[in-house]
């Protein structure tokens, strides 16, 4: 039993999709040209071709039945079988995927995305089949369990609510109240908790605020973000890139193996790291190498990366952060000595 | 059929596998040059096919609807002569969240008879209370004769909700063929030469075909004669009552799945549902979309930023859920596991029990016990392996029952989970760490103070005065609690009241770390 397999195809997915939405008259029938568009993107990829290609029957050599849809006499291509009024095709999901569905259903994170209305009507369709339990095969270790109060499932919706739409926010906070435009809803897993990346109204700063301290939510009276018209995810990337830390850090990664235990460091490494963007690579001399990319208000965060990983890794550039982690690596030591 | 196109279809598919380990690789460790990929032989192709296939990852990941950046390119590596260039995966996550190890599962190529014969086997079901299914729809100015056309409309079709045996599922389709076959000499403008098609497939490979679907959980089998087609859950997903618009109900599920596959222990069934999700959201958009020539790129962009070490790893999902089937049904499981080194492997026979979910390192292990020929599970060893080194898994039929006979494993699971900091896989005595922890005003001080209370899983710290808290946890493996202690830096402190082997190990670790630094 394969998750992988043909099935679960884009291409196999339109068309279903397409063929249900022309006969219950939602949409106007498509050119060829733009079916053709829609299902193989602009660079033409050899899979997508040979789909349309047969959907359209244009494949060189001909074939008596293969296509699903048909050109009428306005160039239009309309589904060969067409299901009037109701009638739609099933769409058809797997096994693994409702099973998947049910297991999420009862994290309390869902509580965050769906109201309980909603939540109860897929938990009974779901409920009709056959399931693998994963919740109850899966033991999940983390440190810590959230559980959500309703003002934090109701700070939580409207932060995303207001980002969606790219608004400002009026957030009160330590009984503070001020203006940022959410930019990102961050989620780390570790500790299992929701920050929001902020940028104060009026300021080029970034601020990351953990959702539990904050109070309350209001649509802030700046309104929309509309700054010159400029797109969202571009104002959100040239930000960022005003934070990205001039300097990455390099760090060697220690290879040796004398004891025996130290011959997973640069896949603990990997790990601890992989929601950054590094670059690892053997120099010269085959020390194994890696830079890191990271934004400023993520400093302390990487220091306590590379803290973790002790020994097995040491930091080589640049200096003040060698400096630092020196700093604290011999203030350690003494700790131990002095007793 | 269109035979001619399915043999390089076969072959595109096969490269997919290759083509993803090569993108693992890369995921993990960041960069590696050609001639690393083809050294360490991370795919067993000879130089030339490598090319090849670096140009399709190259073309794939930086071609159509991602081609708003470029994700895989060349790197410069300093400091190397010989070797100067690699190549890497952009992977800034707040800017580029897309998982491009997922999605090559969702553009693997479908043969076209597959292709045909599902979308066939769709037709053939009805809803109940459907009319009629209709040909021809606005086809006035066809010429096709009105007998074709009501044969056509009489057609056999099964009730969605009711259950079918194998043999009636078989000729319904078969009667879709043959009437499809006669309207394409109407429809077809070409000049079609060939044969009106029966029905392709032999009854063998027709009931290859409907247990492979029985498998994939679209269809049930309810007893040895009966099938019923799986239920369609997102036919509700348009009828809550309380919707107050039925797409935004369906946008707050894309939300949770999109949220949701991208750090549980499975991927890629959530990554196939948000897909499914999205496409039922843009079919009804399509032509507006179509007009505003932006159907591709927009819905891409996700509101979250995942903070996630899996995200990044994605690991054979494969694997996971034939572990997660096999547990289900009671199965024992037979696979071979690879070394650190990933230099040899060797196979085990193994009672799987659960699959733990480690969300510091991203890891998933399987915890089991491992069977030897007769022994009874009394006998046998508890084992955990790391599951991204299994290789080969092959489920027995035969169950496991006979062997646990009268043991708890849920019970004897929970006693050697208990503990924390216990995760990969040794069986010590539980040893108890006493930790005193001082901070300062800094901001530094101030934020680890923040993730201790935090990560401090269920033990209770206790201030003993401004600033000074003190914590004790128990351990079995020390390898995993020295990484947690190191990471809070000198604001904490091992007190010597602790389990003396541990004291005593994780002095000479302190000692091996400053080591690499000249004093200051």
């Amino acid at each position: 039993m394969n998750l992988f397999n043909e099935y679960e195809n884009k291409n196999l997915q339109f068309i279903v999709n397409y063929i249900n939405q022309i006969s219950s008259g939602n949409l106007n029938p498509l050119t060829q040209a733009e079916l053709f568009t829609l299902l193989s993107g602009d660079k033409l990829k050899l899979s997508s071709a040979e789909i349309v290609n047969a959907l359209l029957n244009l494949n060189e050599m001909p074939s008596d039945n293969s296509n699903i849809l048909f050109k009428d006499s306005s160039d239009e291509m309309l589904p060969i079988i067409s299901l009037p009024d109701c009638g739609h095709l099933p769409i058809l999901t797997s096994y693994a995927e409702k099973s998947w569905l049910y297991y999420i259903l009862q994290d309390p994170k869902a509580d965050l995305f769906l109201n309980p209305g909603v939540k109860q009507a897929i938990l009974s369709a779901l409920s009709d089949g056959k399931l693998v339990d994963i919740k109850k095969h899966v033991h999940t270790i983390s440190f810590q369990r959230s559980v959500f109060s309703e003002q934090y499932i109701q700070v939580f919706r409207r932060i995303s609510y207001l980002l969606k739409n790219h608004m400002y926010a009026e957030i009160i906070c330590d009984s503070q109240s001020f203006d940022v435009l959410p930019l990102k809803i961050r989620y780390h897993q570790p500790s299992d908790s929701f920050s929001v990346l902020a940028q104060p109204a009026n300021t080029d700063n970034l601020i990351s605020i953990d959702i539990s301290s904050i109070t309350l939510v209001e649509k802030s009276s700046l309104g929309k973000f509309n700054a010159d018209n400029i797109d969202f995810n571009n104002h959100i990337s040239d930000i960022l890139n005003k934070h990205l830390a001039k300097e990455p850090i390099l760090v060697e990664i220690n290879t040796s193996n004398p004891m025996g235990d130290n011959n997973q460091s640069g896949d603990r490494f990997s790990h601890l790291f992989a929601s950054f963007d590094t670059t690892t690579y053997e120099d010269e001399s085959f020390h194994l190498i890696s830079s890191i990319k990271y934004y400023n208000f993520q400093y302390y965060e990487v220091l306590d990366k590379i803290l973790s990983l002790g020994k097995y890794i040491k930091v080589l550039a640049p200096e003040s952060i060698k400096k630092e982690v020196q700093g604290i690596v011999c203030a350690r030591t003494s700790l131990y000595e002095t007793n | 059929m269109a035979k001619k196109d399915v043999h390089g279809m076969l072959n595109e598919i096969m490269n997919y596998d290759s083509l993803r380990k090569v993108l693992r690789m890369i995921y993990m460790y960041g960069a590696y040059s050609d001639s690393d990929l083809l050294e360490k032989k991370i795919v067993d192709v000879k130089e030339r096919a490598f090319k090849d296939l670096i140009k399709r990852i190259d073309n794939y990941l930086n071609a159509g609807e991602y081609s708003d950046s470029e994700h895989f390119s060349f790197h410069k590596i300093p400091n190397r002569k010989n070797d100067k260039r690699a190549r890497k995966i952009i992977k800034d996550p707040f800017k580029n969240n897309f998982d491009f190890l997922a999605s090559t599962y969702h553009q693997h190529t479908v043969s076209i008879s597959d292709m045909l014969f599902y979308v066939f086997f769709l037709f053939v079901f009805e809803n109940e209370g459907d009319d009629a299914v209709e040909f021809f729809m606005n086809l006035s100015d066809l010429r096709v004769p009105a007998t074709l056309k009501d044969s056509c409309n009489d057609l056999y079709r099964l009730e969605s909700s009711s259950a079918f045996t194998a043999l009636d599922l078989y000729y319904a389709m078969e009667e879709f063929y043959a009437a499809f076959s006669g309207l394409n000499h109407f429809l077809d403008c070409k000049d079609d030469t060939s044969e009106s098609t029966v029905f392709p497939l032999s009854k063998e490979q027709f009931n290859a075909k409907l247990s492979e679907f029985v498998d994939l959980g679209y269809v049930d089998r309810l007893n040895s004669t009966d099938y019923k087609l799986s239920n369609d859950i997102f036919s509700l997903f348009n009828t809550f009552d309380d919707a107050e618009d039925e797409h935004s109900n369906l946008l707050d599920i894309l939300s949770a799945v999109t949220f949701f596959f991208n750090f549980s222990c499975l991927c890629i069934p959530g990554y196939f549902l948000s897909e499914k999700i999205r496409q039922l959201l843009s079919a009804t958009y399509i032509d507006m979309l179509y007009q505003n020539d932006s159907y591709r790129i927009k819905n891409r962009s996700s509101h979250f930023f995942f903070d996630n070490p899996r995200h990044q790893n994605v690991v054979d999902d494969d694997v996971t859920w034939s572990l997660l089937s096999a547990i289900d049904s009671g199965n024992s499981i037979e696979y071979d596991y690879q070394t650190s080194s990933f230099d040899m492997s060797t196979s085990f026979s193994v009672f799987p029990i659960k699959v733990i979910d480690d969300t510091t390192y991203g890891r998933h292990y399987l915890w089991g016990y491992e069977l030897s020929s007769t022994s009874k599970i009394k006998q046998c060893q508890i084992l955990i392996h790391r599951i991204d080194r299994i290789f080969n898994l092959r489920v027995n039929k035969v169950t496991a029952d006979n062997l646990t006979g009268g043991i708890s494993t849920e019970e004897e699971f929970q006693d050697w989970i208990s503990d924390a900091f216990n995760v990969d896989g040794s069986y010590n005595e539980p040893r108890n760490i006493f930790l005193e922890f001082t901070f300062d005003n800094s901001g530094f001080a101030n934020y680890q103070m923040k993730r201790l209370l935090k990560s401090k899983y269920s033990s209770s710290l206790v201030p003993l005065n401004d600033n000074v808290f003190s914590l004790n946890i128990i351990a079995k493996n020390p390898a995993e609690a020295i990484p947690w202690i190191n990471s809070f830096g000198c604001f904490v402190r091992v007190l010597t009241n602790s389990d003396p082997l541990f004291y005593e190990t994780y002095c000479k670790y302190i000692k091996d770390n400053s080591a690499i630094y000249e004093p200051v």
